[in-house]
């Protein structure tokens, strides 16, 4: 003990622990800070109003709004963002809702189906999907999701697993302007309207300006493209139990379920080929969504390719993500022979 | 792997420390200090470790052959031969081969010989200015006795590879670490901690927070230079000479300071250079290490100036020519060099009429002279050099308003403020008397803290890390 004493008794001593306690207590300050009054709406604690949504929350925000409730409610990635339900409205008179979000997989799916039919007591009567090839990879759940607790909850995984994220979410995050969004946030506690991240426009596509001139783009950069296969030998046996999960949950509640697979340009499938496992996967998945076909109400599509629906090689805006024009002409395929839809795509 | 970085800070270091703690033998410690540097090198690029490994054992096994014929003058001459050959050999060819081959194509050119350039496509190792000066300097103390070549190849490996200095200076000379490096088993003192946060946090602060944030303002003017007011260019000239010199001598603070929590008292780097009253003052306080080397190892064997002025004016020339290609394979560098070979030549000659002044102008010119250098320094061409300068003399459009001073940025009019004051006014950072309070404790973890999160936002790489 006395030897202890002694230690601390050096003012030096005292000064190290002292700065490596500060430290660490600042860093558990901000981190709490960060949970408890959640600027960006990142955690999901809803102490305070965060100044802005995020993608997800934006979207179940605008659905619970959404006035009659839909019929139609498309899921998806980003590559969905500018899939027009008012186009489907056309075709087919029903209230359709673009529920898409970035990066979606078939956990998401499934958790904001469960959501929106559970929570906010919409029960449409066909779920649209725009499925990527390789969303059916082995990336870790979206932090997004994970840290929503509308959405969490329908999710099985672990305590480690919600603590792991919520430290990654911190550490990605916590920015000198996030630090000064708490700030605005604490001041902004009373009344803030909530302002989204993303514009969607209240049917929940991305508001795009109709008058804009982009001037027509076929060669793209296919690097995004290629991370998705990366370390993606064979489609991951999880996100598959997520995708059943969620047809056999639109089975028990009379949902049809309608996929395609998202177009990309002629020359990024050229290299998908090339470099990566595209070939193989690509034969898995469709495999797979055939056998699915036989056990659920579910049909797809295979828009893999312009040349499969007519589409146009310019009707990208990067080497992933169809514009308006080839997801119109997507929805004109599937919809204009509407109450009829075109023969599933059997091999 | 840079300092200003999370794994860094979170994985490397601590590791490294806590490791090195625990062991208690001498010769663990040198081998753990050499497999970290590696893995610290490695981390970027591990071929070039290998490169590394190679130039470290064959000046290690040529310090030993010249100890060992320290009768034979000719041997001697084989075994420094060797060193210097190999380190400034693979120095030419990683960092100036590319250079040199483009200058002879542009030459031949010119006197209508059509020559097609050819694709050179050799990455420049992460601090090979760095460690083949550093190994040279201890192979040639080796030859002229002034230390003993160690036999302990881990003990020498340890000081080569050592981490703190390895990728971006200072240039340590063995005889400067050597009673560290045998006491390297001895016990922890507080005081060298407490030393090497305050070091440590403080030059990262400098970085992070001054230097980074010059930089984020300035890039931008200066990669549209061709659209600089005379105003802007000499706000950027300020900016880029505030910002070389927090980012380097940042650096150079959390590398000392890192070097005392191992135990290493690594010598001084710079010693506020801008308060310097001759330009000769202020080679005396910038980069130390590496003016140091050159003045001991270049042109004292050229001469120096003993000999007569004139050739003591080559001398000069000649050291900073090749002190400014030093730090880069652009002739850019070598004209710096020249312009402050030239400036040192002049002031040999101009001294006691320089010496008349007042302190205040001595200084003010000084840094002025200095700061026109960084031209060269900092432009990718001559022609954006030119450009620059043109803009910086074209004194009549020079507009001193506020409107004008604050055009760019009102940060950058408040960081050139808080400049100017620190490097004129202000002790460096080795001068400051660090007390152990627990309220400046809480401050300097602030300030800690406040670099993470601004780090969080871009990990910048330190100016001098390309040498």
């Amino acid at each position: 003990m006395l030897k202890i004493n002694n230690w601390w008794f050096n003012p030096i001593n005292r000064f190290i622990i002292s700065f490596i306690g500060s430290v660490i207590g600042l860093i558990f300050f901000i981190f709490a800070l960060s949970i408890f009054i959640d600027p960006w709406g990142l955690y999901g604690t809803n102490i305070f109003k965060p100044l802005t949504l995020t993608p997800r929350g934006t979207k179940l925000a605008l659905i619970a709004k959404q006035q009659p409730r839909p019929d139609i409610i498309i899921f998806g990635s980003s590559r969905m963002f500018e899939f027009n339900p008012d186009l489907a409205e056309k075709y087919t008179k029903l209230k359709t809702f673009n529920a898409s979000v970035g990066y979606a997989r078939p956990e998401e799916y499934y958790t904001m189906s469960r959501y929106i039919i559970e929570d906010l007591s919409i029960t449409p009567k066909f779920f649209l999907i725009g499925f990527n090839i390789g969303e059916f990879n082995y990336d870790s759940i979206e932090p997004e999701t994970i840290n929503s607790p509308a959405l969490r909850k329908y999710l099985s995984i672990s305590r480690r697993q919600l603590i792991s994220n919520t430290i990654s979410t911190f550490k990605r995050t916590v920015n000198l302007q996030y630090l000064i969004d708490i700030v605005r946030t604490l001041l902004n506690a009373r009344g803030q309207a909530l302002k989204p991240t993303h514009t969607f426009l209240n049917n929940g596509s991305i508001s795009i300006d109709e008058n804009a001139v982009i001037p027509p783009k076929t060669d793209f950069e296919p690097h995004n493209a290629i991370a998705l296969f990366k370390n993606m030998p064979n489609i991951s046996p999880e996100r598959k139990k997520y995708f059943e999960e969620f047809l056999a949950y639109s089975q028990t509640r009379h949902i049809q379920v309608i996929g395609f697979i998202t177009p990309m340009p002629t020359s990024v499938l050229r290299t998908l080929k090339e470099k990566t496992n595209y070939s193989p996967i690509y034969d898995q998945f469709s495999q797979y969504l055939d056998e699915t076909t036989t056990k659920y109400p579910f049909r797809w599509y295979d828009f893999s390719s312009v040349d499969k629906f007519n589409g146009h090689e310019n009707g990208f805006n990067d080497s992933t993500h169809p514009s308006k024009i080839n997801l119109d002409l997507i929805m004109e395929k599937i919809f204009s022979t509407w109450p009829k839809l075109p023969p599933s795509t059997i091999r | 792997m840079i300092f200003n970085s999370y794994i860094f800070l979170f994985v490397f270091l601590p590791i490294t420390f806590i490791v090195f703690w625990l062991l208690k033998n001498r010769q663990h410690r040198y081998i753990w200090l050499t497999l970290t540097g590696y893995i610290f090198y490695g981390y970027w690029n591990w071929k070039f470790a290998i490169l590394m490994l190679i130039t470290t054992l064959i000046d290690f096994l040529a310090a030993q052959y010249i100890e060992k014929n320290s009768e034979d003058k000719r041997k001697m001459k084989w075994g420094i031969l060797a060193s210097v050959i190999s380190n400034l050999g693979i120095l030419a060819y990683f960092k100036y081969a590319h250079l040199l081959v483009g200058t002879f194509v542009q030459t031949a050119n010119i006197f209508g010989f059509n020559i097609p350039l050819p694709t050179l496509n050799i990455i420049l190792p992460v601090g090979i200015s760095f460690y083949t000066f550093q190994a040279m300097s201890y192979t040639i103390d080796v030859y002229r006795r002034h230390i003993r070549a160690t036999k302990n190849f881990f003990e020498y490996s340890s000081y080569i590879a050592l981490f703190p200095q390895l990728v971006a200076g200072p240039i340590v000379r063995y005889s400067d670490i050597v009673n560290d490096l045998d006491n390297i088993d001895k016990h922890p003192k507080s005081e060298f901690f407490f030393k090497g946060i305050n070091l440590f946090v403080i030059g990262l602060v400098k970085k992070v927070i001054i230097a980074d944030s010059i930089a984020n303002i300035i890039n931008p003017m200066l990669a549209d230079y061709s659209s600089l007011t005379s105003t802007g260019s000499w706000l950027a000239i300020f900016g880029y000479t505030y910002q070389l010199y927090f980012d380097f001598s940042g650096y150079s603070d959390m590398a000392i300071g890192l070097g005392y929590l191992f135990g290493f008292k690594f010598l001084q780097n710079f010693n506020s250079p801008y308060k310097a009253i001759n330009i000769s003052d202020f080679w005396r306080r910038w980069h130390m290490s590496l003016s140091s080397w050159l003045k001991d190892y270049l042109y004292i064997p050229l001469g120096g100036s003993r000999l007569t002025p004139s050739r003591t004016s080559i001398n000069m020339l000649l050291t900073m020519f090749l002190g400014g290609l030093w730090h880069g394979a652009n002739w850019t560098f070598a004209v710096w060099g020249l312009y402050h070979g030239a400036l040192l030549a002049i002031h040999k000659i101009i001294n006691p009429w320089w010496n008349k002044m007042h302190i205040a102008l001595q200084r003010l010119f000084t840094f002025l002279l200095v700061m026109i250098g960084w031209v060269f320094f900092r432009s990718s061409n001559f022609t954006m050099a030119v450009a620059w300068l043109k803009k910086m003399f074209t004194l009549p459009n020079i507009n001193l308003r506020w409107s004008a001073l604050t055009a760019y940025s009102l940060t950058l009019f408040i960081l050139l403020t808080a400049g100017t004051l620190i490097v004129h006014l202000l002790p460096n950072t080795l001068e400051i008397k660090y007390a152990p309070k627990l309220k400046y404790a809480f401050v300097l973890a602030t300030a800690f803290v406040i670099c993470l999160i601004l780090l969080n936002y871009k990990q910048s790489v330190f100016i001098y890390y390309q040498f």
